[in-house]
């Protein structure tokens, strides 16, 4: 079994073109658990000691938040709290403490499982993720890259996702139902981001990829108390015949009235 | 300082949390291979043909072997003696298999993960054959469950047991009020840490080693000797330290393949699970249907009561044959019941096999019986702690299945002392409300065996001896599993013999070096264990005190145990063990021995009564309890730090058991949905309440000291008391487990 862990671009350059076919282990918190998740027989290709993806910073006006950081860190950083509320609200309630400070952001995002919580406050916030290929850099839309499969493009890596900042910081927030407190596995997201009357709603956990709540988000916008209902309604086209429609379109109204407060809040503090 | 009652800690606990413990798996042994089990993807076929030339091909792999070349002797994995009477239905690899999980194949390989490499390419012709994966389906297929020449067919049911006493009709018809419920409890799994893992080796002389984590090991070699059809001599077993097991462990499932594996081989043989496997190829609790029916008087006596309930046991029978009784003689412990009807019957399905799980049976039929009761408490507009004080057995009473005596029952102090203790009546005035979260609180009461008396081999029999360290070793076939059993004993030792618990070597459990017992099970370990720890260090300390007195020329009468040693009553002089075993050495004279078995003479009842409250979020229908008191009557704590630990675990499993777990068997394929931890959810640290533990004053003569069993009963009446509070908060009528958030949206869609 080969094991390279590059520490700079160069290296990992190198190494996506020489290696074929590796396996990209970052936080390894998906990778690790399932039996037989890890390929046998490939080599492995750490990301974890790649100091260029560790990057969070404002650039321009966009947030750049590099693919290796941790969960722990979107929850804490001030930066993410302060641009990306619906992130950090998400990173929060992410996993458990031990995911958390173990699992990346690009991971969430390479993985593309139904239920990632991340996707969903990224999606809301128009993020852009940044490859590396064999080609150069390469920058996708979010909502098209999960499109996409796989996410990542053989020989290549996640090394950013960058969210679009416009003027002042604005609110946002994210919220999730699962069957326990945590860790649980999410069965419905919403988040939401944007100025008030122009906000974007995106629901986790409906499907395969995040999907925006089109309707749910102009009852939102309006303000004119058919939020909830419009949520529901949304839900349930959205799973139509599945088992858990009932009660998912129950329940999102509750997820609504949580996702409200949590903005309210927000509101309150900017 | 007297060793009973204090939090003394588990002797093995510093190992454990360091990681210093050493399991099965972490052994690390000359030679040893590795074999991986192909388990069936459907849920009923014929296995017709292993084709195993590829995974051969590597030269790793030492042997495929399936139905075609393994022994075909049918067995039970839950019997204790060889001998026994059980219904022998399984076979190491069946050529029918009948559940998704069963056992098809074996490979042994130089390491796991060629083992797991050759498994892949294994080519097996299936033959599908129609499965009955749901109870009512299972019970349209009637017949005898054996034919005659003792073959299996799987028709049902396979065990069936009626009761009756009094007169139930004339209590029905003098009843003011008549209250029905139908309650139905889950499959749910035991999710041990360690995973299921057996150790075969050869022995010199043609013997078979078994290193297991175990619950009992003479019921393995029990079981190891009837699936391989050799004398139980040629098998040799001996508990490893266990990871978890409440009841996963007690039956035999890998033992006879790896031991058979040895004959064919000549080398050690190492048969693991990996996670899904343990959830889908072991054991697991039955899931039960339960309709209830009782007549009460206008003041809540009861007058009759009539029980039917089904269990699915699923593909094999294991102990499920008495399970109809086991949960009849736990149902029957509670209330003072003058008119009884009572059916059970235990149902084949095509699902994985149910076997022991804390508690066995009582779990299921304390959860029917007591939301049950809380359902008709409302019916009747009495409170549910008036309502059991009112039917509750009184100490002494003789429990009508078996017609023992109960003992010293503290059953109405647990509900009286456990309700003020946790303001029950101020709880309760909170309950409800209008908002989006509403408040509940409900309570259940329990009652559990000490032991299998009357059941067969209820005895253990123990030596204890003086060792020229001036350690005394106890010598037994205990199976601490994880729980402290073996701190509590020696702390009875200890107090006997004026030493100290860790003075104490405890050897685990070895067919070659202990007596004959039949394990950790039935909550037997401190009253039946306990007081054969207790006898026999008392005639172990004559003993001593005899030796003593040879040496330091003394009547043995003048002579006390205490402070380590041998002390004189009038000048306080202690010789100390050691030196007593130098001075006995130097003497000739042996060193004095003890060696007792002790035969059950009674089964009391161990009784709790639970409180809980709960929050219910009427939007997503996600619960949280939020307070938790737990009153139990266990005779006398012997280490209450450990009993504590004993029911905050138990209420850990109850609350999953409420609200949460469920191994969820798709009704069509029969798949387990729920054969991980991310699919599967327990109650964790998050979703745990305070909780406060009461022990109420009591004692039971016929135990060590006073004291009675905990470990199964602190789990019994969880699922009900939450069940109910989440009734009380919502005004409904719950009755199937778990509550999901699903089934209380519906609820209150329909409320």
């Amino acid at each position: 079994m080969s094991y390279l862990a590059p520490t700079t671009l160069a290296d990992l350059t190198d190494a996506l073109r020489r290696l074929s076919n590796p396996c990209l282990i970052a936080g390894g918190t998906d990778l690790l658990i399932g039996a037989g998740a890890m390929p046998e027989g490939v080599p492995i290709l750490d990301l974890g000691r790649m100091a260029d993806l560790q990057r969070l910073e404002l650039a321009g006006d966009a947030l750049i938040l590099g693919a290796g950081v941790r969960v722990a860190r979107l929850a804490d950083d001030p930066l993410v709290r302060r641009h990306a509320p619906a992130l950090a609200d998400a990173a929060d309630q992410f996993g458990s403490v031990q995911i958390r400070n173990r699992a990346t952001l690009g991971g969430n995002v390479a993985h593309g499982a139904a239920a990632a919580d991340l996707t969903p406050a990224l999606m809301a916030m128009a993020a852009i993720v940044d490859f590396l290929t064999p080609a150069g850099p390469l920058e996708t839309p979010l909502a098209m890259a999960l499109l996409t499969r796989p996410i990542v493009p053989p020989r290549s890596v996640i090394t950013a996702l960058r969210l679009p900042l416009r003027g002042a910081p604005l609110p946002g927030a994210f919220v999730k139902l699962g069957r326990r407190q945590e860790p649980t596995i999410s069965r419905l997201t919403l988040a939401a981001h944007g100025q008030w009357g122009k906000m974007v709603l995106v629901a986790g956990a409906l499907g395969p990829v995040p999907r925006r709540l089109t309707q749910a988000e102009a009852a939102l916008n309006a303000d004119d108390g058919t939020f909830a209902e419009a949520l529901s309604h949304e839900v349930a086209e959205a799973i139509p015949g599945r088992a858990s429609m009932a009660y998912k379109s129950a329940a999102i109204t509750a997820l609504g009235l949580d996702l409200l407060a949590r903005l309210r809040t927000d509101r309150g503090r900017a | 300082m007297s060793a009973l009652g204090q939090r003394h800690p588990m002797l093995d606990g510093a190992a454990k949390v360091t990681g210093a413990q050493t399991y099965a798996a972490d052994l690390r042994i000359e030679g040893l291979t590795h074999g991986a089990i192909l388990t069936s993807p459907h849920a009923h076929a014929s296995v017709v043909c292993v084709d195993a030339a590829e995974a051969l091909a590597d030269p790793a792999v030492l042997g495929v072997f399936w139905h075609a070349t393994m022994p075909a002797h049918r067995y039970n994995s839950s019997i204790w003696f060889d001998g026994q009477q059980a219904p022998e239905d399984e076979q190491m690899f069946p050529p029918v298999v009948r559940h998704i999980g069963d056992r098809v194949a074996v490979v042994v390989a130089t390491s796991a993960l060629a083992a797991d490499l050759a498994l892949r390419r294994l080519r097996v012709t299936y033959e599908p054959l129609p499965a009955r994966l749901s109870p009512p389906q299972a019970d349209a297929a009637r017949g005898a469950p054996f034919a005659a020449d003792g073959t299996p067919t799987f028709l049902n049911p396979v065990a069936e047991l009626h009761h009756t006493r009094g007169d139930p009709d004339a209590g029905f018809a003098r009843a003011a009020w008549t209250v029905e419920t139908r309650v139905s409890t889950p499959k749910t799994h035991h999710c041990a840490i360690e995973n299921h893992i057996a150790i075969a080796l050869p022995e010199p002389g043609g013997r078979i080693r078994i290193l297991t984590p175990c619950q009992g090991v003479h019921a393995v070699q029990a079981v190891v000797a009837r699936a391989l059809g050799c004398a139980a001599t040629d098998i040799h077993v001996i508990k490893t330290p266990i990871g978890g097991s409440f009841g996963g462990k007690a039956e035999a499932i890998l033992e006879p393949i790896a031991a058979e594996l040895v004959r064919r081989l000549n080398r050690p043989v190492c048969l693991a699970y990996d996670r899904a496997r343990t959830f889908c190829a072991t054991r697991m609790r039955a899931s039960s249907q339960t309709r209830l029916r009782t007549g009460f008087a206008p003041d809540g006596r009861i007058l009759a009561r009539e029980t039917e309930t089904r269990i699915d046991i699923g593909a094999y029978v294991t102990g499920g044959h008495y399970l109809p009784g086991s949960m009849l003689q736990r149902h029957v412990r509670l209330y003072d019941v003058p008119a009884e009807r009572y059916s059970g019957r235990a149902l084949y399905t095509n699902t994985p096999p149910t076997g022991a799980f804390r508690g066995y049976g009582s779990p299921q039929i304390n959860a029917a019986g007591e939301i049950h009761l809380d359902l008709a408490a409302r019916q009747m507009g009495l409170d549910p702690v008036a309502l059991r004080l009112r039917n509750a057995i009184l100490p002494h009473a003789i429990e009508p299945y078996t017609g023992l005596d109960v003992g010293n029952a503290r059953l109405r102090d647990c509900l009286s002392e456990g309700a003020r203790a946790f303001g029950w009546d101020a709880q309760r005035a909170q309950s409800g409300g209008t908002g989006r979260i509403r408040r509940g609180t409900g309570m259940a009461a329990a009652a559990h065996v000490n032991g299998c008396f009357p059941g067969s081999d209820e005895a253990t029999t123990m030596t204890m001896a003086l060792r020229p360290d001036g350690r005394v070793e106890m010598v037994a076939a205990l199976h601490d599993l994880g729980c402290g059993s073996n701190t509590t004993l020696a702390q009875i030792a200890a107090e006997v013999l004026g030493i100290r618990p860790v003075d104490l070597a405890i050897t685990e459990a070895d067919t070659d070096l202990c007596g004959y017992d039949i394990g950790t099970r039935a909550s037997r370990m401190t009253y039946m264990q306990g007081e054969a720890t207790r006898r026999t260090a008392l005639r172990l300390a004559e003993a001593l005190l005899a030796a003593a007195g040879l040496i330091r020329n003394t009547a043995p009468a003048l002579l006390e145990l205490t402070g380590g040693g041998v002390a004189d009553r009038h000048s306080g002089d202690v010789l100390t063990l050691p030196a007593l075993a130098l001075a006995l050495g130097r003497a000739g004279l042996p060193l004095p021995s003890a060696t007792v078995t002790h035969e059950a003479t009674a089964n009391p009842s161990s009784h709790a009564a639970h409180f809980a409250c709960v929050e219910v979020d009427t939007m997503t229908g996600l619960v949280r309890v939020t307070d938790y008191l737990a009153a139990h009557d266990v005779g006398r704590a012997i280490n209450p730090m450990l009993v504590e630990g004993q029911i905050h675990g138990g209420i850990q499993i109850g609350i999953g058991y409420a609200l949460f777990e469920d191994v969820d068997i798709d009704p069509s394929s029969g798949a387990m949905r729920g054969d991980s931890f991310a699919h599967y959810a327990m109650a964790n640290a998050l979703e745990m309440p305070p909780i406060a533990v009461l022990l109420v004053a009591g004692g039971e003569p016929t135990g060590p000291f006073g004291a009675k069993a905990v470990g199964e009963i602190a789990t019994i009446p969880v699922a009900a008391a939450v069940v109910n509070a989440v009734n009380d908060a919502l005004g409904t009528a719950l009755t199937d487990l778990p509550l999901t958030p699903e089934r209380i949206l519906a609820a209150l869609a329909g409320a």
